[in-house]
């Protein structure tokens, strides 16, 4: 019989288990026992700090000595009944047709900058989701999919340069005005911003049907993560310093604005 | 030659290495020679066990098509290795001689069964159903349109997987049966209630394995280490890292003797004793203020008009004229308006009155001919009292659709971040409990001061910002009349202690069945939908607009609701449903009152039901007042018993303890009696629900044998043959059943379903057919399938996630790939709440989720129980609706306001706060208020289910012990699953009774002798157990003694004995209707019981001693 020494030192080696039980004629599991006291199926179920002996490995080593099992998770006939049965709902793909990407209309009646901003945060949240949720070319998209992630990307391109020209003109200048080291806050905005701009130009110029679509896709939308979370806090600073008259007539400014941009990006035809 | 092969051991010792003999010398050849049988297996198939909640990993060894062993499995992180005596016993449970493998039929009136083949059996069923079904159609309800039949019912155990529920829920409703129920009502409806409207679901809100992590750990309502003891582990292990463990327990038990602290207390007097340490925390100023003030609705106010039991003598605001129930708005949020528990007043249960007049009262003229149908059925028995029982409270139990999704809520509530406001909640809070003081606790519950102390210091210097306490509970909390109360006063404690949402805090409500969760989830309970959708009622919901506006929440997750229900539609009804039709939301039966498992009994005595599903259930054992439901069973016209063995359900016809008695003769039963022998977890695959809320797949090992069958295969295949039997049929009727989506794929000789296809349905898919990977991912436009939103994920990316089988040891200690937890995969819930409001863990000892400044997003061990992106400075904007209502600082985000909710303003029917009240047969008079009981407690005068005096009423003192009901280690439940296994039944052969050496000689028991234990409704005998461990407790100044009493027993099976469920009356909580069976008073004689007639006279003695009539215990007070 193997001695523990005789094993610890074939595992120093770098050999296996399965290969020392060969060398030894031993099952893998009575070596593992030899040279560690521990039974390789569990049997003494004795917690994780024995995994500190010598020899004692940190995965499950109850394949060492039990027969092979089973788990499959996958289940193709499944995978094909799942298509039928919706291929089989003439109902559900009308639906789905018919079911835009778009987000649902802005509440209009708030005028606080801080209400209108974050409407506007939620209607991009809204089209990130779209972005994140419709398979892209690098995993597995259909055509109906790659043409809502442009559609998608579209809105959320015009969405956010209106947003941002609006905020460029009246919001970091309250910010810059009104809140101590909004200077620095809104230089930390506006180079967010223009490092989004690049992103959006490049994404413009990328095939939606590309994996490079994909990837510039989730940069940016990490960027707006970013971007939104830092808003959140100037936000909570302003609603703390700044008055609700002030806000709301800076909100009503935030939103003609907005609508003169928008109106401008529709016109030159790049709102896709 | 090796030494082995020496002959002697001598020779062996002195020319071998092991000179001292100690070792390989003194080993004998056959013990050289022997190998573990599951060495010569060719297979190992992952299993999970089939007993209590916490879900051990079995591996299941296979050889030639047979299982031969099964073993604890080590790499699951729960279990990690670990079976008890019923997890080991189960090869014998799956394999063993005392299971049936055929087919039995007991004709009316016949003696005995007979055998007939599986399908004719199937035919006949199917036929019942169909016939059953169309004599006892009922479109309308008074003028209400309710599409549904009351003459058939079914009860599951919970030991049905959540694929299996899925489907009887869904051949069920679409038929329009509606009294589906399960033991999840039995047993954890309450907290659902309790859980579900604290903080916004209904399940645990931890992991058994994060319990490791406490440093303190209260124990109460349950006796962890033996009712579920390979999870106890957990508390061992945080007990080895030093934490302190506190056992709140009317026995000293096997969990006591390994605790710090035992606490005795007096069965039902919890809600006391939880209060009389929120009053300790709230006075010495113990709470987390950070913590309570950020996360918890400490600060809203209520409105003026509310008025506390305080004002009111025990008895809250809005107690309507007959004391029956109340009027919750004046709880409510002030200028708010709020979607009540109970909503528009339910249609009061009116079936009750209909017998004899005819159950189908048809719009359509092809009723008619059924209309006579009825009259004659209903009898006498049983109902003197009919229209007085339960007609006076009927609410639907709503309480529970709060499993995952607060109570619609519109607005924002008006807060007072000072607290100072006196009609804030932490004010309200302060008063209601300020009478909860240490003497009050020693009266009430007979716990003396310095141990009642002793538990709030332990208790207030393990939590906090550095350190966090866990409770436990199971059925000892939740089966009471105010069994949700206690629970809720749980759920206040560890919000002011700041211990949810925080590794090593929590409630981990203990689940005693395999998928007691996902019976819930996946309901087959009358009131619920599956996740937690409410079912439609009769007089309010009349289309889906209606539906969803009455019960959705504007904000949080709940506000997303029409999504879920749509998507629920289109997986039912498929291309039928469509947006012109509502998709088909007419197509589902309405309730018009509570139709749970106890009023369906009443309704089979009544006649109206005549038609019962047992599958995997014993009600005749495991059901309260045992009497009452074989008497129910035998007004049937037809009965189908789904299970392993014989159990009492399926026999009480001929062997019962009503044929012994007399009281029935089985000639005069018409009853016709179908027994189908069931699966065992071996022999199919699906999904369990663990206390985890972690759905583990179990795989087929080997093909079930003769006709046993699983109920997946039993669902499914009868809902072929009633669809074939209804094929061509024109009747609107019809066209729910027919129109159903019931084409499963089927594998193997016996076409049984694929589980993995009712999983994928259960996730959903899109408009392409790919599986969904979360429930925002839902459209409300009829664009998506999905059965069961909460689980919506568990096939993302078509993998059945719950099959994940990546060991414990190679993750962290949430195993977040092991298996797959609703929702979303997080494994402790309001994780959120671990890091303080502006993202940063509350201490480094306590990390588990935080807001990472870098990524912009929400990181750590678990996954984030929270929008990853949404940001601690997050505040919604004006009018925001749905999750973008709530702020970047509110944890509980399927509650409207995002808050955990110290008070309750509305979702239960009971109370805003709990306030103790004595259970409903106590001989104890309410030391703390004028008010006894619970106002709204669900009591039914019925010549079956007398109740008894108590407190200082005259005849109380007949009754003059406290008795609760346990389970025991080997034994599970009504014992289906034990008393029929030759090891456990070995191992816990008989029937007894526990009792103090004080009790045992005031009444002349005697040790290892028999006594004779009564109330009102029956006699049983038991073994008496005289042990110091059930103590006699000074209560109110006087001795009080307490009975203990396992619940398993009946007269069938290896095991044999009386059940102490006999002895019980029904009384529900209002809120979930859940039955009182952990207290209750009783008398206790030395002896056996009388047998024959004789035991019913004894019975009426005790009645007329106690002057018991109908009116008894049915007071408001």
């Amino acid at each position: 019989m193997p001695t523990r020494e005789s094993i610890l030192t074939l595992v120093r080696s770098g050999l296996s288990y399965p290969q020392i039980g060969e060398r030894l004629g031993v099952t893998p599991g009575l070596a593992y026992l030899i040279a560690t006291g521990l039974p390789a199926d569990g049997g003494d179920a004795p917690g994780w700090e024995t995994d500190k002996r010598p020899g004692a490995l940190s995965t499950s080593t109850q394949h060492l000595s039990n027969p092979k099992s089973i788990v499959p998770q996958r289940d193709e006939q499944t995978d094909a009944w799942i298509r039928e049965r919706a291929l089989a709902d003439p109902a559900l793909r009308a639906a789905w047709a018919a079911h835009g990407v778009a987000p649902s209309a802005l509440a209009e009646d708030d005028d606080d900058i801080i209400d209108v901003i974050g409407h506007d945060h939620g209607q991009a949240r809204h089209l990130q989701l779209q972005l994140q949720t419709l398979p892209g070319a690098s995993s597995g998209g259909r055509p109906d999919d790659l043409r809502r992630r442009a559609e998608a990307f579209a809105l959320l391109r015009a969405k956010l340069k209106a947003h941002e020209h609006a905020e460029e003109e009246v919001f970091w200048p309250l910010v810059r005005d009104r809140l101590p080291k909004g200077g620095d806050l809104a230089q930390r905005a506006e180079q967010q911003e223009h490092e989004a701009e690049g992103l959006l130009a490049q994404i413009e110029s990328a095939d939606p049907a590309t994996p490079e679509f994909d990837e510039l896709v989730r940069t940016l939308t990490s960027a707006l993560r970013k971007h939104v979370a830092f808003e959140d806090t100037v936000l909570a600073e302003l609603r703390e310093r700044v008055d609700e008259a002030a806000r709301e007539e800076a909100g009503r400014r935030f939103k003609a604005a907005r609508s003169a941009n928008s109106a401008s990006i529709a016109a030159t035809g790049k709102a896709g | 030659m090796t030494i082995a092969n020496l002959p002697w051991p001598v020779l062996r010792q002195i020319t071998g290495s092991d000179r001292t003999g100690r070792g390989a010398a003194a080993r004998s050849r056959r013990t050289e020679e022997l190998r573990p049988r599951t060495i010569t297996a060719d297979k190992v198939v992952k299993s999970i066990c089939p007993y209590c909640g916490v879900g051990c990993g079995q591996n299941v060894y296979v050889k030639d098509d047979k299982v031969i062993q099964i073993e604890g499995d080590p790499d699951s992180p729960v279990s990690r290795g670990r079976l008890c005596p019923k997890g080991a016993a189960s090869l014998q449970l799956t394999t063993g001689e005392s299971r049936e493998h055929h087919v039995l039929y007991r004709r009316p009136h016949a003696t005995e069964w007979e055998r007939i083949p599986l399908d004719t059996a199937l035919d006949m069923v199917a036929k019942r159903v169909v016939e059953t079904r169309r004599d006892t159609w009922q479109w309308n309800e008074e003028d209400k349109r309710v599409r549904r039949t009351l003459g058939i019912a079914s009860l599951g155990g919970a030991t049905l997987d959540n694929e299996e529920n899925y489907l009887i829920k869904k051949l069920f409703t679409a038929l329009g049966i509606i009294q589906v129920e399960n033991q999840a009502r039995l047993c954890h409806a309450s907290t659902v209630a309790g859980l579900g409207t604290s903080f916004g679901r209904g399940g645990a809100t931890t992991c058994l394995q994060d319990l490791q992590n406490a440093d303190c750990i209260v124990i109460e309502g349950s006796n962890f280490a033996e009712a579920h003891p390979v999870g106890f582990q957990w508390v061992m292990e945080a007990k080895a890292r030093g934490a302190t463990v506190i056992h709140v327990d009317p026995r000293y038990t096997r969990t006591s003797a390994v605790s710090d602290v035992h606490v005795p207390l007096r069965a039902g007097s919890d809600v006391a004793f939880l209060g009389g340490i929120i009053n300790y925390v709230l006075s010495n100023d113990a709470w987390f203020h950070d913590y309570v003030l950020a996360y918890t609705n400490a600060s809203t106010i209520i409105r003026d008009d509310f008025a506390d039991t305080e004002d009111l003598d025990g008895v809250f605001s809005g107690l309507s004229e007959d004391g029956r129930e109340y009027n919750t708005e004046a709880w409510q949020y002030e200028g708010l308006d709020m979607q009540s528990a109970a909503g528009e007043r339910d249609e009061q249960y009116k079936e009750q009155q209909k017998v004899g007049q005819g159950a189908a009262e048809g719009s359509g003229g092809e009723e008619a001919e059924s209309g006579g149908n009825g009259g004659g059925h209903g009898n006498g028995k049983g109902n003197g009292s009919r229209g007085r029982g339960g007609s006076s409270h009927g609410h639907a139990g709503r309480s529970e659709s709060h499993g995952s999704g607060g109570a619609a809520f519109h607005g924002q509530p008006e807060t007072d971040p000072t607290l100072q406001h006196p009609r804030c909640v932490m004010q309200i809070l302060k008063r209601h409990y300020s009478r909860y003081t240490p003497e009050m606790v020693e009266r009430v519950c007979g716990i003396p001061r310095e141990l009642f102390d002793l538990v709030c210091r332990t208790l207030v210097r393990n939590s906090g910002r550095d350190r966090t306490s866990a409770f436990a509970y199971a059925v000892g909390w939740t089966q009471h009349s105010d069994g949700s109360q206690m629970i809720r006063t749980a759920s206040i404690l560890q919000l002011l202690l700041g211990n949810i949402g925080r590794p090593g805090g929590g409630i981990q409500a203990l689940r005693g069945h395999a998928s007691i969760q996902g019976s819930t989830d996946i309901p087959t309970l009358f009131n619920l939908l599956p996740g937690y959708l409410p079912m439609p009622h009769a007089h309010e919901h009349e289309d889906l607009d209606a539906y969803v506006k009455g019960e959705s929440a504007e904000q949080g997750f709940w506000g997303n609701m029409k999504a879920y229900m749509v998507s629920l539609l289109k997986a039912y009804w498929g291309p039928h449903a469509t947006a012109q039709n509502d998709y088909c939301f007419d197509y589902l039966p309405r309730l018009t009152g509570s139709h749970s498992t106890y009023e369906t009994v009443m309704a089979q005595l009544d006649g109206v039901c005549k038609g019962y599903f047992l599958l995997g259930q014993n009600p005749a054992v495991g059901s309260a007042n045992g009497r009452m439901q074989r008497m129910a069973m035998a007004e049937l016209d037809w009965l189908v018993v789904r299970d392993f063995s014989l159990i009492e359900s399926a026999t009480w016809w001929k062997d019962g303890p009503e044929i012994e008695s007399g009281e029935l003769r089985t000639e005069d039963i018409a009853t016709e009696v179908f027994f189908f022998p069931a699966a065992s977890h071996t022999e199919k695959s699906g999904s369990f629900t663990n206390t985890n809320r972690m759905l583990q797949w179990h795989w087929m090992a080997v093909e079930p044998e003769g006709d046993a069958r699983s109920d997946l295969w039993f669902m499914y295949h009868l809902g072929n043959k009633i669809r074939a039997l209804l094929d061509g049929s024109q009747d609107e009727r019809d066209r729910p059943v027919l129109d159903l989506t019931w084409d499963y794929p089927v594998e193997g000789a016996i076409a049984e379903p694929k589980a993995e296809a009712v999983l994928a349905e259960i996730n959903g898919w899109d408009a392409e057919g790919r599986p969904l990977a979360a429930y925002d991912q839902l459209n409300e436009d009829g664009s998506t399938a999905c059965g069961c939103w909460i689980y919506c994920g568990v096939y993302a990316d078509g993998v059945n996630q719950a099959a994940r089988r990546k060991p414990g040891k190679e993750q962290n200690w949430l195993g977040p790939e092991w298996c797959w937890a609703w929702p979303a995969n997080r494994r402790i819930l309001y994780n959120r709440a671990s890091a303080d409001p502006d993202g940063k863990p509350w201490s480094e000892r306590k990390t588990l989720v935080w807001w990472d400044e870098d990524e912009a997003e929400w990181t750590g061990h678990d996954i984030p129980d929270f929008e990853k992106p949404k940001s601690p400075h997050y505040n919604p904007p004006a009018g925001a609706t749905g999750p973008e209502a709530i702020s970047g600082t509110q944890p509980f985000i399927m509650q409207g306001d995002g808050k955990g909710w110290l008070y309750v303003p509305a979702g239960l029917i009971d109370g805003p706060l709990p306030t103790h009240y004595e259970p409903q047969e106590s001989p104890v008079a309410n030391p703390l208020y004028g008010q006894q009981r619970s106002p709204v407690r669900q009591v039914y005068s019925r010549e079956l289910n007398r109740y008894q005096p108590s407190g200082n009423e005259p005849g109380a003192e007949v009754f003059p012990f406290v008795a609760t009901t346990y389970r025991l280690t080997e034994h599970f439940t009504a014992g289906g699953m034990s008393r029929w296994t030759p090891y456990l039944s070995e191992l816990q052969p008989e029937f007894f009774c526990e009792v103090s050496p004080q009790l045992a000689e005031e009444r002349g028991l005697v040790h290892g002798d028999w006594a004779t234990i009564i109330t009102a409704r029956s006699a049983i005998e038991a073994r008496v157990l005289v042990t110091e461990r059930i103590k006699p407790l000074k209560v109110d100044g006087r001795t009080l003694h307490q009975v203990g009493l396992p619940f398993h027993w009946g007269r069938s099976g290896l095991s044999k004995g009386d059940s102490a469920n006999d002895l019980l009356a029904v009384t529900l909580d209002p809120n979930v209707h859940i039955q009182e069976d952990k207290a209750f008073a009783v008398d206790i004689q030395p002896g056996r019981r009388p047998i024959g007639k004789a035991r019913r006279e004894l019975v009426e003695a005790y009645c007329r001693r106690a002057g018991i009539t109908e009116q008894t215990g049915m007071e408001v007070r």
